[in-house]
Order: C-alpha cells, then structure tokens, then sequence
C-alpha cells in the first residue's frame, strides 16, 4: 500500500511536466526515424537540456507544492530523481523501439 | 506518551545579517506553543529550520534524538507553510486519501463541505482552501506540527471554529503556532515566545508582548 501511494503521488508531480515532455520526446523519435542513429548524440543531448529547464521551471514556479509531497513522506529529491529516470528510461526505451522497427 | 521537540544553538546570516541567534525552544505534546515577532524577524525562517528546509548550524531534538532533516520524518512533524501548498488539480477526496483521513469526519464538521469531495481544492475561496490544508496537517498523525499563519484567509466565525480544532487537536500532537492575529495565538496558547533582534525570549505574561514591542495591547 505504501509503494502504491508512493507512486501515486510521483505521478502527480511527474503530471506537471508529463505533456511537454511527451511531446519533446515524440518530436525526437519522428526525427530518429527520419535521420536514423546519426542524429542519436544530438537528441539525447536536446533531452538533457530540457529535463534540466524544466527542472529550473518547476523548480521557481510549483516549488510551494514541496510541502505537499514533504508533508507525505516524500522528498524534493526522491520526487525529481524518480521522475527524471523514468522520463529518461522512457525516452531510452522508445529509440531502441524505433531503431529495431526501422 | 509525552514528546518534546527543542530548537537550540542556531546561528542563521542572510545576505551578511544576522538573522537569528540565541533561541531556545521547547515544543510538548499536549500543549500549543505561540511564536510571535516583527515582520522579517525570522519566524518563518525559525519554522523551516526547525522543519529542516532552511539548513543552517542549528540543534534540532525530538525526545533528545537530533534530527536534521526533520521533513524527512512525516510521523514526528508536519508543517503549515504561510502560503497554499496543495496541488490546485487536486480534488478533496484525494487529499483525504493521500492523508489517510476521512472526508466525512470534515464535511460532518464543517457542513458546507458536504457534497464537495469532488471538488478539486482550486476551486475553493482562500478560506475554504486553508481550511483543507489546516485540517489534513491537524489530523494528520504526527507528534508536532508548526503551523505558519493558520488563521490567515478566515473569516472570524471560521477562526473561532478552527481555535477549537486547535485546541482538541492539542491532546494529540504539540503545536507550534505564529500568526500576526496575536490576540487569537495568546487566547489559546500554553507557552508564549517572542522573537526580537535574533533572540528569543520566554514571556511570563501577556503585557510583555508590549515590553518587547511587538504590539500595543491597549489598542487591541
């Protein structure tokens, strides 16, 4: 029950950026199916860049909302470590997914 | 079984001010402690240190054992902050779930709640949202809880229901209160500090609010 509400409340605060990094991470693997492994360093990098603006982002304009995940047991950095890795492994995930059905 | 939580031998500069200096301060079980003090005195600061958010050189005990990171530790503090913390998306009947409480218990108690658990806690007025806030920290369990300006946003019939709620809630937790509605902090506190200068005093009565110039009690 304890991981099940831990979960849920990650995925709260990953919903916050959910939307736009889905639609980054759409944006890179149109461009890797177009371009192929010549364009991964430049993708993978471009992730990089944007997990850390939204980082600064969430960071200055929802930090009051801490307090909520604190309150519960949940650190700042069990929520953005857990977030990011999985946003991350996602991403990981999907090129290998485009590369093989290439 | 009685807890004590005690803040001592903390030294916090900003920006090359000394903000706080020599504080001692004991927090129970059962009772409801006041902190009053000037705007930019350092409560807020002195609350998030005690919580453990601000890191500075500081000793933080819950009966006796140190603790740093005290927001690490949901079961011996929660905190209040001065502004809403709650996700606006969120609907009622999550944050009760999230907090392990029943959202008939509230709306049993607070009546224009009824039928609102799928509201979601941005579309409620600032009272209505600080009530939801106050109450998931009261009953909450946890041994403490600092409560940063828990009477901002209501209006007084609210205030006199949310000081009773305060008051029962103090047989289960210890409550370490500020609000600059002073007259509501010394109705129901216990203990009473005043923080001035950096430095935290003890009152032993009321009138001494006067003496280190926080307020004039005669106008209040």
């Amino acid at each position: 029950m304890r991981i099940l509400k831990t979960i849920r409340l990650i995925w709260t605060f990953y919903r916050s950026f959910f939307l736009l990094s889905l639609l980054l991470t759409t944006c890179s693997l149109i461009l890797f199916w177009e371009y192929g492994l010549g364009i991964f360093a430049e993708l993978f990098w471009l992730k990089i860049v944007t997990l850390v603006i939204t980082f600064h982002f969430i960071n200055s304009n929802k930090n009051k909302e801490y307090y909520y995940y604190q309150n519960l047991g949940l650190s700042k950095g069990l929520i953005w470590a857990t977030s990011f890795i999985f946003d991350f492994v996602l991403f990981i995930f999907l090129i290998i997914l485009i590369y093989k059905l290439r | 079984m009685n807890h004590v939580m005690e803040a001592d031998s903390i030294q916090l500069e900003l920006n090359g001010r000394k903000i706080l200096s020599d504080i001692h301060l004991k927090c129970e079980t059962g009772k409801i402690t006041g902190l009053l003090g000037r705007n930019g005195a350092g409560k807020s600061c002195l609350m998030k240190i005690i919580y453990g958010d601000l890191k500075c050189e500081k000793s933080i005990r819950f009966d006796s054992m140190p603790q740093y990171e005290a927001y690490k530790r949901p079961d011996l503090i929660l905190f209040l902050p001065q502004f809403n913390f709650i996700p606006e998306f969120l609907s009622l009947k999550r944050i009760f779930k999230d907090f392990e409480l029943d959202f008939s218990h509230f709306s049993k108690r607070f009546p224009e709640f009824i039928n609102r658990d799928k509201s979601s806690v941005g579309s409620l007025s600032n009272g209505g949202c600080r009530l939801i806030e106050l109450y998931v920290i009261l009953k909450s369990k946890s041994h403490f809880a600092i409560l940063d300006e828990p009477f901002t946003h209501f209006s007084p019939i609210q205030i006199e229901n949310v000081k009773e709620l305060l008051i029962e809630e103090k047989a289960n937790k210890g409550l370490l209160i500020t609000d600059h509605m002073f007259m509501h902090i010394t109705d129901i506190c216990d203990s009473l500090y005043i923080l001035t200068n950096g430095k935290i005093h003890l009152t032993k009565s009321i009138e001494e609010i006067e003496t280190f110039g926080y307020a004039r009690l005669k106008d209040s």
